[in-house]
């Protein structure tokens, strides 16, 4: 009698487990950030880059940080073969051999890899790592580094001038064209759109192997640029390996980064980073992208304007440990409407839908209570005293009757 | 026993001009700095709060040598511990008492001042709570999470006639009174434009889970009228960077460059007619605290201040005044103008002079002596930080609030914003009435 009972109790677990209630799909591939020393805001970036990736909704994510500037790196140590795709975000001290062998054999084994901006900055002095990011730029590249690569009528230009690798002019909006806008990653994107204010890397030079630009912009000589269509996303063939490298996405002092916030900037990097672990993006393309003449900014990292369904989501299966953007994200919007009675209504819509619903997360329903309850109109009341009937939001429910006042 | 004692205060401040630095054979002048001070002369203090901004105020009052805690409470007790150690130390002795609950350090012990070093969201509660026993107060800046609590301590600081000290001691450093004075004796002429600039804030845990509450923290308490929360890991400090307890550093900050904004241009006892700006916090993560924020007041004569992080403004941390004749820019450990002669002006006899204080804890104790105003009122308190917390407002609300600084209400009556003036209490805990 006693093993019935245990069997049927282990059978009902395994049913709820796979009884998945909130329907969401679950993130297939794994991403491994590495990063630590940078000579941009790492410490900001890295976090940009792990909600880029998460809201692919793709991708989970790992990160490791390396030791500081200076500090002993022997312990260094990353084994990259768990991990579909690699994104770096590192340049600084030098990784251990082992390390580096690591990372050399996983791309050839047929890994992916990201080089975001900056990484592309890195160990000038490693041939594999030049290889395998196809164009580099500071820290001594010249000549002996490989040819600067740039369009120049229409067609890829290999130049094996000499003079130093990598600069940039002032910060600006600049028009990204596509050169190759069939290939996975950019194609139904608009062949042409006005990327965020960014650096915009010019003079990149390396040994550019079975390399392939899919993008480009002109670097505006007005802006201090070369006056060269510079590349701006290209791939990279090593061993089996894919890499895309994105040169965009500057990541300065300030607390949030504009370059970093570019829809297109943001979509590329997802799409790229799907096509480096699989070599096939499935991703759709978004409704609301950047147009030839304007920027698009998405301050969450995803077009919360025109769709919040992701939201809606997040905000109904919170639990206490996870992600909390989901409501700084109606916070944002409820104060950017105010006054716009659409909006607020269809906001309103929303927090109220939530609450009533026996589907949402008490954790969501106690946050509703509490942060937008200053923002009830009277079909709130009703609800709030609903909830108060449940000893579980009973204090909330509360604090919400005592913030709507009489 | 302490009335008396109150009493017997008041007739040796009007006695003696000014403390006597040295002891004198009479018992009743000795109070005074680098003597001995008997027991019966000495100012008694209890703390309710002894973490490291209590501690570091303890330490100010320690060196003036004629204060006597005698207990502290804290919900923590290795910080009540560290409190009670220092003063043990300072006194020679094992005599001070520690508590757990301020409801009973206030029932039980009968102190002259209270030091109240809180996280901002108790603020209101215990300050009324002490002054209603009479106990003169030295209470941490920012007066209050919400303008309601604000001017229910300044009632409760009147109603009781007490001494009250905001923590604002930039009051009391040389820089700042000297900009501030020159400002208001028109030595940059006509003031129209005036930006405060404030630290960035930007730190992020992320999401921690629940964590067991550490040994010997009452973390119910701890919470009081908050939200009743599980503990994740932040207690103390990092406090300051969640809406529950504190606006960030905004809120943290306005009792300083806010404050000196204020005292230049002679608005201790008013605050602004529209407020507007923006505010973002960390995209993710439970510190959900202004990181970024930039609003702009507008006062009655047509003035305007604007409050940003330090690193979007010309000058950068601190307090600038415009004036038509130039501009004065006040910061830690800077003075600077648009034109050095400025500086170099004294001010006359017969021009406005402000209130001069050297040490911020001494000039506490002097008018608990004296019974003389401070140099950061209540008053002056709640109305520095009442210009972060209507920011706050205004960031929330994302509209621009009308605000009536006389009655302390909105004009237009906002009923979003006037909801957000105060933030209800979790029971048993009840407004100050």
């Amino acid at each position: 009698m006693r093993n019935i009972k245990r069997i049927l109790t282990i059978l009902f677990i395994a049913v709820a487990v796979l009884m998945d209630t909130s329907c969401t799909q679950k993130p297939e591939l794994k991403a491994l950030i590495v990063t630590g020393q940078n000579n941009h805001n790492w410490q900001s970036s890295h976090i940009f880059l792990n909600s880029i990736l998460k809201k692919s909704g793709i991708f989970t994510v790992d990160t490791k940080i390396s030791p500081k500037k200076g500090k002993d790196m022997s312990g260094f140590v990353v084994d990259f073969t768990p991990y579909d795709v690699i994104v770096l975000d590192y340049n600084g001290d030098e990784w251990p051999e082992q390390t580096k062998t690591n990372f050399v054999n996983y791309v050839k084994n047929g890994g992916g890899v990201v080089v975001y901006h900056a990484a592309d900055n890195a160990f000038p002095d490693w041939p594999e790592y030049n290889e395998i990011i196809g164009l580099g730029g500071w820290y001594g590249r010249n000549e002996s580094s490989g040819p600067y690569v740039y369009i120049a009528d229409g067609k890829v230009v290999r130049d094996n001038s000499p003079g130093q690798g990598g600069s940039h002019g002032a910060q600006h909006e600049f028009l990204i064209e596509a050169l190759q806008p069939n290939h996975p990653i950019l194609k139904g994107l608009p062949e042409k759109w006005l990327h965020a204010k960014d650096e915009l890397y010019s003079e990149l030079r390396g040994p550019a192997k079975n390399m392939e630009i899919l993008a480009y912009a002109y670097a505006d000589k007005k802006y201090k640029g070369d006056g060269r269509n510079e590349p701006m996303l290209m791939t990279i063939r090593y061993g089996k390996g894919r890499v895309f490298h994105t040169a965009m996405g500057h990541c300065g002092g300030g607390l949030f980064a504009p370059a970093m916030e570019g829809a297109g900037f943001v979509v590329t990097l997802q799409r790229g980073a799907e096509w480096a672990a699989t070599g096939k993006v499935t991703q759709k393309v978004p409704a609301y992208f950047p147009t030839e003449t304007k920027s698009l900014t998405w301050e969450f990292f995803e077009d919360i304007d025109h769709d919040l369904t992701s939201v809606i989501n997040r905000m109904k299966n919170y639990d206490i440990g996870k992600s909390y953007d989901c409501f700084n994200i109606l916070k944002k919007l409820v104060s950017e409407n105010t006054g716009n009675s659409e909006k607020l209504k269809q906001y309103n819509t929303i927090i109220l839908d939530l609450l009533k619903s026996d589907d949402t997360s008490i954790e969501c329903k106690k946050i509703l209570c509490k942060d937008f309850s200053w923002m009830a109109n009277d079909s709130y009341r009703t609800v709030y005293d609903m909830l108060k009937k449940n000893p579980e939001l009973a204090d909330e429910a509360q604090y919400a009757l005592d913030r709507m006042g009489n | 026993m302490q009335t008396k004692r109150r009493q017997f205060l008041k007739r040796i401040g009007t006695a003696t001009v000014g403390l006597s630095l040295f002891p004198t054979i009479v018992k009743a002048s000795a109070l005074g700095r680098g003597g001995h001070v008997a027991p019966s002369d000495r100012i008694t203090m209890i703390l309710i709060g002894s973490g490291s901004q209590g501690r570091s105020d303890l330490n100010n009052f320690l060196n003036l040598n004629n204060v006597q805690p005698i207990a502290v409470c804290d919900i923590d007790d290795s910080q009540a511990a560290k409190a009670k150690k220092m003063i043990d130390n300072k006194m020679g002795n094992n005599d001070c008492r520690v508590y757990k609950d301020f409801r009973e350090i206030l029932e039980k012990e009968k102190p002259d001042t209270a030091l109240l070093a809180l996280p901002d969201h108790w603020h209101s509660l215990i300050a009324c709570a002490v002054a209603n026993k009479k106990i003169d107060i030295y209470g941490e800046k920012p007066m209050a999470r919400s303008i309601v609590e604000g001017r229910a301590i300044v009632n409760a600081v009147e109603r009781n006639n007490i001494i009250w000290q905001t923590g604002s001691w930039q009051r009391s450093v040389n820089n700042f009174r000297q900009a501030a004075e020159l400002t208001r004796n028109g030595r940059i002429g006509k003031i129209d434009y005036v930006e405060v600039g404030l630290p960035n804030g930007g730190i992020n845990i992320g999401n921690p889970p629940v964590q067991p509450v550490p040994e010997g923290v009452d973390w119910d308490m701890w919470l009081g009228p908050a939200p009743k929360v599980p503990f994740r890991g932040v207690l103390h400090w990092d406090w300051r960077w969640m809406m529950d307890y504190s606006g960030g550093q905004m809120t943290d900050w306005a009792g300083h460059h806010i404050d000196i904004a204020h005292w230049g241009l002679g608005f201790d006892h008013t605050g602004p007619i529209s407020i507007e700006g923006t505010g973002r916090p960390n995209n993710d993560g439970i510190f959900n605290v202004p990181v970024e924020y930039d609003f702009i007041c507008e006062y009655a004569n047509g003035l305007k201040i604007r409050v940003a992080n330090a690193s979007k403004l010309k000058h950068g941390m601190g307090t600038v005044w415009n004036g038509s004749d130039g501009w004065i820019h006040v910061g830690r450990g800077k003075l600077e103008a648009s034109d050095e002669n400025i500086l170099k002006e004294k001010i006359g006899k017969n021009e406005i002079q402000l209130y001069k204080s050297t040490n911020h804890w001494k000039n506490f104790i002097d008018c608990v002596v004296s019974r003389k105003e401070t140099i950061a009122p209540a008053e002056t308190g709640h109305r520095s930080i009442s210009v972060a917390l209507l920011g706050e407002i205004a960031m929330i609300t994302g509209e621009k609030l009308h605000w009536d600084p006389v009655n302390e209400k909105f004009t237009d009556n906002n009923v979003y914003a006037t909801r957000l003036l105060k933030k209800p209490y979790r029971a048993p805990w009840k407004y100050p009435a």
